[in-house]
């Protein structure tokens, strides 16, 4: 080793020796990228191509390409209320997911990184375990938790609420989605708290015991020490609960499949292209697997989510250099 | 946070902590209630505590429902899912940590980008349907399986902490490139293949979004899928649909009690939702 260091010359540092084969190496990437281009970046990229399309989900049927068709149509008068109510209903969504969630986790983090709690890793463990347990499980849980005249929130709001007539909570026009966002925020607030744990384990303890010797409380240390300090993190768990939540469907899909005003732009495209209710906001379906109208919807999606991540990302950068 | 023995405080936070000790232990209860229930009982007395105590519910929503058949597909699944995945990632990720290709950044580059674009389910459904992949196992692995960004990017972390020395007198002697990373680095890694292993298994075994849309047989479908077909069906059969989350949970569960810290590891590392 020696004699190669001083034979070799070092070009900036790096050092010009023998190593593997470079075809070797190149051979054994070659699956993963084909892969990754096939079944990733290319569909991701004819997204936009074929929502120039009339395309069909249905097999051998020919397409052929219909302009801007496919956004008229969906932005026309006839669609605009269920494009406008898809659009407000995902707003809605992701910012009581966001903001819920993430205040939920915070203060979670903050309450299970306190050293004189006992049980710490124990708690943390079962607030974290329903993101394993995926929407499948959680979808059937909501389901037997909200079921009439059965299910134990029934029972608590006939007895202990006082309530006469209960409404059948998951098939309700008015409650199924602020049931839809509890399941949500209910799976992934374990998720964002375990970010938040990492951060608040990041700060260190000598910040606080001077803060504690100069008599600052425990609320003013919160806001004055953990909440700047913790802004990185908060940032983060803020753009993963807005991507994840303009995005996802699964809980929706699972729990009322888009009916009873709980379909998003998401679950809208997913039943457009696929199938299945929540193509039109009030929970309907279409015929055909109209793929081509899909696309275009979800490149109307794609767009509102770079904008908000964006936004959001201008807002948050603001509010940091404020502080 | 507190230094302080501050006694109001510290009963706030018990509060608190019983307070979601509650909200999330309490659905899995009652579920698990429900399930050892005789319909009768739950009837009768739906919220009380099980007196029955009968596992026949078991029995039934397991024969009627398949959950063999399903739980078998879900095994090789999330096996061949998992291990090609990890496998390709493995592959990739240790020539970008170490520049042994040409355009090491680039790749860097294009793999995160995934996390970013936008999924391009349509486009990938007429690939699979042109392939006449639909409905088929092979088709359905093929959309589950994938190089993340989210794993190389851990991965290359993770072997830019392995010293480049040992690469080199492995290579001076003459060692085989596989045999090197298989026998040398993945040993050295193996925390982090463990952890994204199990973020990966574990979606793979929760995918419910992609057997939806390309699995329509029901001897292809995973468990999930199974479950709400099942669920479906049985709608109004509480004590049989409770029996058959547990069925569907149960292995997760165990799962999740003996990798708790992989699993959180790889979360605070970016993991799960890549």
């Amino acid at each position: 080793m020696a004699l190669l260091k001083t034979a070799a010359p070092q070009r900036r540092g790096m050092r010009r020796i023998r190593t593997f084969a470079p075809w070797m190496v190149m051979l054994c990437i070659l699956p993963g990228l084909l892969h990754y281009f096939a079944f990733r970046l290319i569909p991701s990229a004819t997204t936009a191509v074929l929502s120039f399309t009339n395309i069909s989900g249905l097999p051998g049927s020919a397409f052929a390409f219909i302009g801007l068709d496919n956004y008229r149509e969906f932005f026309i008068l006839q669609n605009a209320r269920d494009l406008f109510n898809a659009l407000w209903r995902t707003a809605i969504f992701a910012v009581t997911v966001t903001i819920i969630q993430n205040a939920l986790a915070l203060l979670m983090a903050v309450v299970l990184t306190n050293k004189i709690l006992k049980g710490r890793n124990l708690y943390r463990a079962v607030y974290f375990m329903p993101v394993v347990l995926g929407a499948a499980v959680v979808a059937t849980m909501w389901k037997l938790l909200f079921s009439t005249p059965t299910g134990p929130v029934f029972i608590f709001m006939q007895t202990v609420l006082g309530v006469e007539n209960p409404p059948a909570v998951l098939s309700s026009y008015s409650y199924a989605f602020p049931a839809v966002i509890a399941a949500q925020i209910w799976q992934n607030m374990g998720y964002s708290m375990v970010i938040f744990i990492a951060g608040l384990q990041n700060i260190p303890e000598e910040v606080y015991e001077a803060a504690y010797i100069d008599g600052a409380g425990e609320w003013q240390a919160f806001w004055r020490i953990t909440f700047p300090l913790l802004w990185s993190a908060i940032t983060v768990n803020t753009l993963l609960a807005i991507i994840g939540s303009l995005q996802s469907f699964e809980l929706i899909m699972t729990i009322t499949s888009g009916q009873f005003n709980t379909a998003t732009l998401g679950m809208m495209v997913f039943a457009t292209a696929f199938g299945g209710r929540g193509a039109t906001s009030s929970g309907g379906s279409l015929a055909g697997m109209r793929q081509g109208y899909a696309a275009a919807q979800s490149i109307v999606l794609f767009a509102s989510v770079c904008t908000v991540t964006v936004l959001s990302q201008i807002l948050m950068r603001k509010m940091e250099v404020d502080q | 946070m507190s230094r302080q023995k501050n006694l109001p405080f510290l009963v706030f936070c018990y509060a608190l902590v019983a307070l979601f000790l509650f909200l999330y232990l309490f659905p899995l209860f009652f579920s698990f209630n429900t399930s050892v229930k005789t319909t009768q009982e739950y009837l009768l007395n739906p919220t009380g505590l099980t007196q029955s105590w009968t596992f026949q519910n078991y029995v039934t929503a397991w024969n009627k429902a398949k959950f063999g058949n399903y739980i078998l597909n879900s095994v090789l699944y999330t096996a061949i899912c998992t291990l090609a995945s990890l496998l390709m990632s493995l592959l990739i990720a240790f020539p970008i940590a170490r520049k042994y290709v040409a355009g090491s950044n680039f790749l860097y580059f294009l793999f995160l980008c995934g996390l970013f674009l936008p999924s391009g389910t349509i486009p990938l459904f007429q690939i699979i349907l042109k392939l006449g992949l639909y409905n088929t196992k092979p088709g359905y692995m093929l959309v589950m399986t994938g190089v993340s960004a989210t794993s190389v990017f851990f991965f290359t972390g993770y072997f830019r902490s392995i010293p480049r020395d040992m690469d080199e007198a492995a290579a001076i002697d003459g060692c085989n490139y596989l045999y090197y990373v298989f026998r040398v680095i993945v040993p050295l890694a193996k925390p982090a293949i463990v952890s994204m292993g199990i973020l990966s298994m574990i979606g793979v075994w929760n995918d419910i979004v992609s057997s939806t849309i390309y699995l329509s047989s029901e001897m292809n479908f995973n468990i999930t899928r199974g479950l709400t077909v099942f669920t479906g069906q049985y709608s109004s059969d509480w004590t049989l649909t409770a029996a058959g989350l547990f069925i569907v949970a149960a292995p997760l569960i165990v799962t999740y009690l003996f990798a708790q810290r992989y699993i959180v590891d790889g979360v605070m590392a970016g993991g799960l939702k890549g």
